[in-house]
């Protein structure tokens, strides 16, 4: 009877002790609790060892698994999903600081976007169309009619970010058209882009990830890059920021494959012949020619900037750069940017090049300081704007 | 983990300046908590990632009327408490579940096993003792060790009281010492020591 009692007692005791001992290891205790503690721990090497070995336990931290942050992205892009069609007030998705809201350059230029206003209004347009029709490719070599297939694609004045169903994440600019196979199973990874789109490609060496532009392809393993291939633009470019790419050109299946470093940029001028006309050769005293088809040139970018201040990834972080484009160009870029129509009635205007970056400006703005370098006039008639001498 | 003080400030910048990077920076904070209360009172998967996407797409909705909290925590687990029990009610189900009727798993290790020099197998036997505990234990250890809340915190949470608190955590840390005692390399010897202690 004795004994029970005393050993009753003890275990009350020692309730008591792990009561306060999980209080001070996580932070709860008040002080008299801790130096009542503290005087059991001096009196036993037992609670000393059982309290060493527990804080470090309590102050170990689980590490971050990629597999966890990944889960919890796919998580956040069904929820911002979900989120768009209820609210029209969040605009794009944010990616480090990117695709920050331009709600305010939208909304005054909506009499620019009769038209299209009403997609402008609900931010950015995505349509997903699933399950439609037969994939048609010319020139690809295992082409075979492939089923069901995904197209994304976004209006001019809006950007989007998808991510594929292997993970890799691809940022696509205004005006562009993406499509994938439904499933995007098999040896190959394939995409097919019309436009402008960034892609930071999971790494599978088993499994290459080709972009088919128009005229070229581009194949990756894991690595992060921009590709412009407009289907109306003259030219294809590329920009490798890490990892390594191989191009090759679709109508010269021999020619030796040219791998770019990070860094480099890659533009291939579609039609060399009117390479004398073709605006990128213009300024292409910096490039270095290395193929005799003189079709393809690669060029370095500048070394030591940040990724946010490389012209051709820009567009990512919500702005708009000019580098000594012509005019034509520059109006292309306008046009895709705010979503409006332009036109040059002028040579002379069409043949200027200017430099400049616009991060939030409006259209309106943006004109505005396009005329402080070149004097002209314009005029917003039936949603077109053009652009005259001033006389 | 994210402190209570940064959770308050992406809060105000939600509220104060529509930031969508700090609406993103919190939710990828905190998704994982909050999914696994809501599941842990839900019991499903869908129902449970849909409870904290309706709170976070109310959260931005009425995103003017956040106020500098206290317990910032505290609120968001309250607002997914709600919403969960909201499903419930939707569900035709009636009301919350018992605490011992909630589930929980510690799905993943939550401390760094290299870092303490423990071994595969002693991580596994820790998971299997916490895991192993009872339901409602579980629920307030993974409550207070992994997700930061505080003992009053949890005790307003689930609504019972901090004594029940503490002695629920006083039970599962000890049953991790327990586990732990075994990491020594001298068992034999190390229980010696303690015998002779008392």
């Amino acid at each position: 009877m004795f004994l029970h009692y005393e050993s009753y007692t003890v275990v009350m005791k020692e309730e008591q002790i792990w009561v306060l001992l999980s209080k001070k290891l996580l932070g709860e205790a008040t002080p008299e609790e801790l130096s009542l503690l503290q005087e059991h721990l001096n009196n036993s090497r037992e609670w000393l060892l059982a309290h060493d070995q527990l804080q470090e336990f309590c102050e170990s931290k689980a590490e971050e698994s990629t597999e966890k942050l990944h889960h919890v992205e796919d998580a956040y892009l069904n929820h911002i999903n979900r989120l768009k069609s209820q609210v029209d007030d969040f605009a794009e998705i944010t990616q480090n600081g990117a695709f920050l809201p331009t709600e305010s350059s939208k909304h005054k230029w909506l009499k620019w976007t009769k038209v299209g206003g009403i997609a402008s209004v609900l931010g950015v347009l995505v349509y997903y169309i699933i399950g439609i029709g037969i994939f048609h490719y010319d020139g690809i070599a295992d082409n075979k009619l492939k089923p069901a297939h995904n197209e994304v694609k976004v209006s001019f004045g809006s950007k989007s970010k998808i991510q594929l169903p292997d993970g890799t994440q691809v940022w696509i600019n205004s005006g562009s058209k993406l499509t994938y196979s439904g499933t995007f199973k098999g040896s190959l990874r394939e995409v097919f882009l019309d436009g402008e789109a960034y892609f930071d490609v999971v790494h599978d060496a088993e499994r290459p990830f080709i972009v088919h532009t128009s005229n070229i392809d581009i194949k990756v393993l894991g690595t992060a890059f921009n590709v412009k291939a407009y289907d109306v633009d003259k030219s294809i470019e590329a920009t490798l920021i890490h990892g390594s790419i191989e191009v090759v050109n679709r109508s010269q299946p021999d020619a030796p494959k040219v791998m770019l470093k990070p860094h480099e940029k890659i533009i291939f001028i579609k039609n060399p012949d009117l390479a004398l006309e073709n605006d990128v050769l213009m300024s292409a005293n910096k490039l270095k020619e290395i193929n005799s088809s003189s079709s393809i040139l690669i060029k370095a970018l500048p070394k030591n900037i940040a990724d946010s201040g490389i012209h051709e990834t820009s567009w990512l972080y919500n702005k708009l750069i000019f580098d000594e484009e012509k005019m034509t160009e520059v109006v292309t870029k306008l046009e895709r940017w705010y979503n409006v129509k332009i036109q040059i009635i002028d040579d002379q205007i069409k043949n200027y090049r200017i430099s400049g970056t616009f991060i939030d400006e409006t259209i309106e703005q943006a004109l505005y300081d396009i005329q402080l370098l070149i004097p002209f006039k314009y005029d917003e008639n039936d949603n077109i704007i053009t652009i005259s001498k001033k006389k | 983990m994210i402190n209570d003080s940064h959770i308050n400030y992406l809060l105000d910048k939600i509220s104060s300046q529509n930031c969508e990077k700090s609406y993103k920076e919190l939710f990828i904070a905190m998704h994982e908590k909050l999914f696994d209360f809501s599941f842990a009172i839900l019991k499903s998967k869908e129902d449970a990632e849909e409870v904290v996407s309706d709170f976070f797409i109310n959260l931005w909705i009425k995103r003017a009327n956040i106020k500098k909290l206290e317990n910032p925590r505290l609120y968001l687990f309250v607002g997914v408490k709600n919403y969960s029990l909201n499903k419930i009610k939707s569900n035709k189900r009636k009301e919350l579940p018992e605490l011992d009727q909630w589930s929980a798993e510690l799905g993943s290790v939550f401390f760094n096993p290299e870092e303490l020099a423990i071994s595969v197998e002693l991580t596994n036997k820790i998971m299997l003792a916490i895991n192993q505990l009872p339901t409602k234990c579980k629920v307030i250890f993974k409550l207070i060790k992994e997700d930061g809340l505080k003992y009053n915190e949890v005790s307003q949470l689930l609504d019972i009281s901090v004594k029940t608190v503490e002695s629920q955590m006083a039970i599962a840390l000890r049953r991790i010492r327990q586990c732990l005692e075994f990491k020594n390399e001298f068992p034999e010897l190390h229980s010696l020591l303690s015998k002779k202690n008392n």
